[in-house]
C-alpha cells in the first residue's frame, strides 16, 4: 500500500497511552512492559506459575522461607509461632501484588493486536496484506528479501529489548514516568537510534 | 530505611544492595526476625554474591523465588 499512514493526533495518542498504562498498573500492580509479556508467553508457561502462586500465599511463602533458612544456615526454627511471638516483627506489609499468569500476558499481547485492528477498522484500513510495503521492497530488495530482513530486524529488536531490560513501553512509557535513570538513558538511545536509522534508510525522520 | 528490624539485622556501616528496595524477597526477609539472617549475609553484607544481584547485573530475568544462595524457593 503506497498511501501514507494517517497518524492519530499526538495528544490523543498520549491520552490513550496514559490510560492504558494507568489501567494496567491498577489491575496488575506492575508497570506496563510489553517485551516482558512476550518473554513470559514464549517461555515455558509453567516455569514461573508456581512461584507466583507461592508469592500470593503469604503463609506458604513464610513457611518456605523459614525452611530454606533452616537448610541454608542450620537454624532452629520454632515449630509454632504465635502471632505475638517476639520473632515476628510488626512492620507494615507492602500490599501484595496479584499473581500474573500466562493468560494475563497473552491477553495483553492479543489486546495489542485487537486494538490495532479496531483502530484500523475505524479508519477503513483493516485488511490482510501479504506483500511487503513498496518502500521496504525499494530499500531492501524483492518482497521475499524484504520479509527476511524484517524478520531478522524483529529478532534483533527482541534481543535488544531483553538485553536492555525492556522496550519502548517499559522504558520510555513507564520507566521515565517513574523517574528511572536507566529508562531515561535507554529512551534517549532508543529514539536517537531510531532517528539516525531513519535518516540513513529513508532520508528523513520517522 | 528506618524500619524497626534494621537496627537488629543491619551491621553498622555495611553497604546495602542497590536493588534491595525493589527486591520482593528483601521485603519478605523483613517480617520475621529469623529471616533477617539473609539480609545480614547478602542484602546488607556481601550482596555481590547474591544470585539475584548477579542476574540483575547481567540484565537477566530474575525468577521471583530465586534465593540469594542460588536455590529456588519451594
Amino acid at each position: 500500500m503506497s498511501t501514507p499512514v494517517e497518524y492519530w493526533p499526538f495528544w490523543l495518542g498520549a491520552l490513550g497511552l496514559t490510560a492504558v498504562s494507568i489501567a494496567y498498573y491498577a489491575v496488575t500492580k506492575r508497570p506496563l512492559g510489553v517485551s516482558r509479556s512476550y518473554d513470559q508467553v514464549l517461555r515455558d508457561p509453567r516455569s514461573d506459575s508456581d512461584s507466583e502462586r507461592l508469592l500470593s500465599d503469604q503463609a506458604a511463602m513464610e513457611a518456605a522461607l523459614l525452611l530454606a533458612t533452616q537448610e541454608e544456615f542450620g537454624l532452629e526454627i520454632p515449630k509454632e509461632q504465635p502471632p505475638d511471638d517476639e520473632s515476628r516483627l510488626t512492620l507494615p506489609r507492602r500490599p501484595k501484588r496479584p499473581p500474573m499468569y500466562f493468560s494475563h500476558h497473552l491477553s495483553l499481547l492479543l489486546g495489542l493486536l485487537l486494538g490495532g485492528a479496531v483502530s484500523a477498522s475505524i479508519t477503513g484500513e483493516l485488511g490482510l496484506r501479504w506483500a511487503a510495503d513498496a518502500q521496504y521492497v525499494r530499500h531492501l530488495g524483492g518482497s521475499g528479501a524484504a520479509w527476511v530482513v524484517l524478520f531478522l530486524g524483529g529478532l534483533l529488536l527482541g534481543f535488544g529489548a531483553r538485553l536492555g531490560g525492556g522496550c519502548t513501553s517499559g522504558h520510555a512509557l513507564t520507566g521515565t514516568s517513574r523517574l528511572s535513570r536507566t529508562s531515561w538513558v535507554a529512551s534517549f538511545v532508543l529514539f536517537a537510534a531510531g532517528v539516525i536509522t531513519s535518516h540513513l534508510v529513508w532520508g528523513r525522520s520517522p | 530505611m528506618t524500619s524497626q528490624d534494621d537496627g537488629a539485622t543491619k551491621p553498622p556501616c555495611a553497604a546495602a544492595c542497590p536493588h534491595a528496595e525493589a527486591c520482593p524477597l528483601y521485603d519478605e526477609f523483613g517480617h520475621q526476625r529469623l529471616l533477617g539472617i539473609w539480609k545480614d549475609r547478602y542484602c546488607n553484607g556481601k550482596y555481590q554474591t547474591c544470585a539475584r544481584f548477579q542476574l540483575a547485573r547481567l540484565g537477566e530475568v530474575i525468577p521471583t523465588t530465586l534465593l540469594p544462595n542460588g536455590k529456588m524457593l519451594r
